[in-house]
């Protein structure tokens, strides 16, 4: 088997070589297997001593492989098997989409749930992944509460068991719903291969033949397409797609709770708290920033106080003058405003932010209070 | 042969056989790869708040527009798109024509910006953005260029704030999000948006990305990687392809609160078309969108069906309403062959409203 430390691609033609010889000359007959005898393995393999030689080129091209390799070598090569069962013969859609049927497992196979529960990979997350990362955790809680799921709790563990009563409802909810959603993909593969074989139906005449399995293949991929978008449109779908999420969110809400508990007990902080840091934050520097508009406000309309009260702007001599000073582009998380949110949990916070905050409002403010000038590039 | 499918043996033989030297020329073409870059426009930072950072791009000429161009991009993917490559690049396109072009870059949002809200977006940020280029362009307004979810988020500053929005131009943006062929939308219908934001806090970009991924799930994750397989022995088709996957799955996660309150507001209660729409504690009303509007969308956009854009014509306030349909769809929008048509419309449609 090739590994993708090789200096060439020697290993993965040799494979390729074999299993393509082996398919070439089934499908001329001058071999004892047939093509479908050949069979998947050989297709694979080839796969994956390809995808192994095609690794670490950089460029990215891992994480595209990570999606390449997971499946769609072999949805391809499956077709090419049913392609192969009817090349050089009188066939029909009924016995194309039939045998496309039995490639995928027969009467019923659910494509659908196959292509969807494979959909990860780099920079992907689907939601049996998360469900799978925490199965040994929900096994462990599934031990501790089967059969007593509907049971009063008593003692002083109580509040615990209750906990891993919710915890358990939701983890069976969630399989409901997960099941719901995985028959309505059934109901939609059921659709795509009655679509697959009309589409092959249209196809009989000469001239609109299939001449290739890559065609075969698109033409699978159109009928699956617009299967899924009819469901995918349709109000059932909204609502069991919903659900799903729903109940995993109430599922993963409830782990995440008895996490933040457990770390509660050993006096680490969850969730909860940082969140809660981390919202003062958000709010703190948005109160900053309204007061620094205000500011902003007023002193846009001081000029015009002072222009009617010439004694005053006597007073206040300073603030024009730094108005004038061109200054580069304003930073509105000033360091002395950051330093207000931080010291906001410290006592006597009110009174030093709102010092920081005209301060630092002062600073932003200034260049608004000029005229602004051109850049030198418009002085044309 | 009767029947659907007439082929030889030979010939199925020779296709399998072809794929084959693909597959060993692929290998040849991964080595001898350049590592792929994207973002080709020389840009400046010019004003920063926190992650958010305003960009000036630099052409080979200088800007012979007076009035600055704002490019507000989508939360859901990163930016570069608009200036993706060399030869694919919108953002190259208008600096040719003369536009003087910005763009906010939103960065990558973390656990501690879960509480960043619409109006932080729109009113820090975008409005930020828009004081700075006032200020440094000494202008009362500038033009503003909103992209899907940032052409929403324009919409609603444009809306606040009509005053410091010289033109506006809203590419593949949604305004009705209820039309019937709007499949994004009919997902979100039914979720418990503040049970999935409580739980996840910032909404994961893998999370995203299977989302958008689901939309054509067969078409998006088989028949693209096998279609693959034809251009692995073409180094620079690779190069451009990935490059594109590079874009797709480089998604910053969502900011908890902003999410919350888009999706409600918009999938969910359709505001814009039903009223409602609320920044902070300003309302929204599209009426007041005066301004002249170039809405531009595409008609075959799967994520932003092109009624959901069109809506905007009955909804906006303006009397100056120009739509530019695009044959493609919502990324072939940017680097299709077809796409250099649109910075030259953006480009001739402001230059008609400079005078």
């Amino acid at each position: 088997m090739a590994n993708s430390s090789g200096s060439g691609s020697s290993d993965f033609d040799a494979l390729a070589r074999q299993y393509w010889g082996m398919w070439g000359d089934a499908m001329r007959g001058a071999a004892p297997k047939s093509a479908a005898e050949v069979g998947m393995q050989g297709f694979q393999d080839a796969i994956k001593s390809w995808t192994g030689q095609a690794s670490g080129s950089g460029h990215g091209f891992d994480n595209v492989l990570g999606h390449f390799g997971r499946q769609n070598g072999d949805w391809f090569a499956q077709m090419q098997q049913v392609a192969a069962q009817f090349a050089g013969r009188d066939n029909s859609a009924q016995d194309i989409a039939n045998a496309w049927k039995q490639a995928l497992g027969g009467a019923g196979a659910n494509p659908f749930e196959s292509l969807l529960g494979g959909m990860r990979g780099p920079g992907l997350e689907g939601f049996e992944q998360w469900s799978e990362a925490a199965k040994p955790y929900l096994q462990g809680m599934h031990a501790e509460t089967t059969g007593t799921l509907n049971t009063p709790t008593f003692g002083f563990t109580r509040e615990h068991q209750e906990r891993l009563q919710v915890l358990a409802q939701a983890q069976l909810d969630f399989q409901d719903t997960m099941s719901a959603y995985n028959g309505l993909m059934g109901d939609v593969s059921k659709a795509a291969y009655s679509r697959f074989e009309s589409k092959l139906a249209e196809r009989e005449e000469p001239g609109r033949q299939i001449s290739s399995a890559r065609a075969l293949f698109d033409l699978w991929i159109d009928a699956a397409e617009e299967a899924f978008a009819e469901s995918a449109l349709s109000p059932e779908y909204r609502k069991v797609y919903g659900a799903m999420v729903n109940a995993q969110m109430r599922l993963r809400s409830g782990v995440q709770g008895m996490a933040e508990q457990a770390a509660s007990t050993m006096g680490m902080p969850g969730r909860t708290e940082i969140d809660s840091a981390h919202r003062k934050m958000a709010e703190l520097e948005r109160q900053l920033r309204r007061m620094q508009r205000n500011q902003e406000k007023e002193a846009q309309q001081q000029p015009v106080r002072t222009a009617a009260k010439p004694v005053a702007s006597e007073k206040t001599p300073a603030a024009p003058k730094r108005a004038a000073k061109p200054k580069p582009a304003p930073k509105p998380a000033s360091k002395s405003a950051k330093k207000a949110v931080k010291s906001a949990s410290r006592p006597a916070a009110k009174k030093a932010l709102k010092k920081t905050a005209e301060k630092s409002a002062k600073k932003t403010l200034t260049p608004a209070t000029r005229k602004p000038t051109k850049p030198a590039s418009r002085k044309r | 042969m009767n029947g659907p499918i007439n082929i030889s043996p030979m010939e199925l033989a020779e296709e399998m056989s072809k794929m084959q030297r693909k597959l060993a020329a692929g290998i040849g073409t991964l080595r001898n790869m350049d590592d792929v870059h994207f973002g080709v426009t020389t840009r400046e930072e010019v004003w920063r708040d926190g992650k958010v950072v305003l960009y000036r791009y630099r052409g080979a000429k200088t800007p012979t527009a007076k009035v600055p161009l704002l490019i507000s991009y989508a939360l859901v993917n990163r930016p570069y798109m608009v200036d993706l490559q060399e030869d694919r690049s919108m953002v190259k396109g208008l600096l040719e024509h003369g536009q003087d072009v910005y763009i906010i870059d939103w960065g990558y949002p973390d656990r501690s910006d879960r509480f960043l809200t619409m109006e932080d977006y729109i009113e820090r940020f975008i409005g930020g953005a828009i004081d700075y280029l006032r200020k440094t362009h000494g202008l009362d307004a500038v033009n503003l260029l909103g992209i899907c979810q940032g052409g929403v988020f324009s919409l609603c500053y444009a809306a606040l704030n009509p005053g410091k929005v010289k033109n506006l131009i809203t590419m593949v943006t949604p305004v009705d999000f209820h039309t019937s062929d709007n499949m994004l939308s009919n997902w979100n219908r039914e979720i418990d948006v503040d049970l999935l934001v409580d739980t996840l806090g910032n909404i994961p970009a893998d999370m995203m990305n299977l989302t958008y991924l689901m939309l054509k799930p067969w078409r998006l994750f088989s028949q693209k990687y096998v279609g693959m397989v034809d251009i692995l022995d073409d180094k620079k088709a690779m190069e451009d392809f990935l490059r594109m996957e590079k874009w797709i799955f480089d998604s910053p996660d969502q900011a908890g609160e902003a999410f919350r309150e888009f999706n409600t507001q918009f999938f969910q209660k359709n505001g814009f078309v039903n009223g409602g729409v609320k920044v902070g504690d300003a309302d929204v009303h599209l009426r007041l969108v005066e301004m002249p509007i170039l809405n531009i969308f595409a008609e075959q956009d799967h994520l932003v069906p092109p009624d959901a854009s069109r809506a905007l014509r009955d909804l906006a306030g303006t009397d100056d309403y120009t739509e530019l349909s695009f044959k493609g769809g919502h990324i072939g929008i940017y680097v299709s062959s077809r796409a250099k048509q649109v910075p030259e419309t953006i480009h001739d449609w402001l230059g008609k409203r400079s005078r």
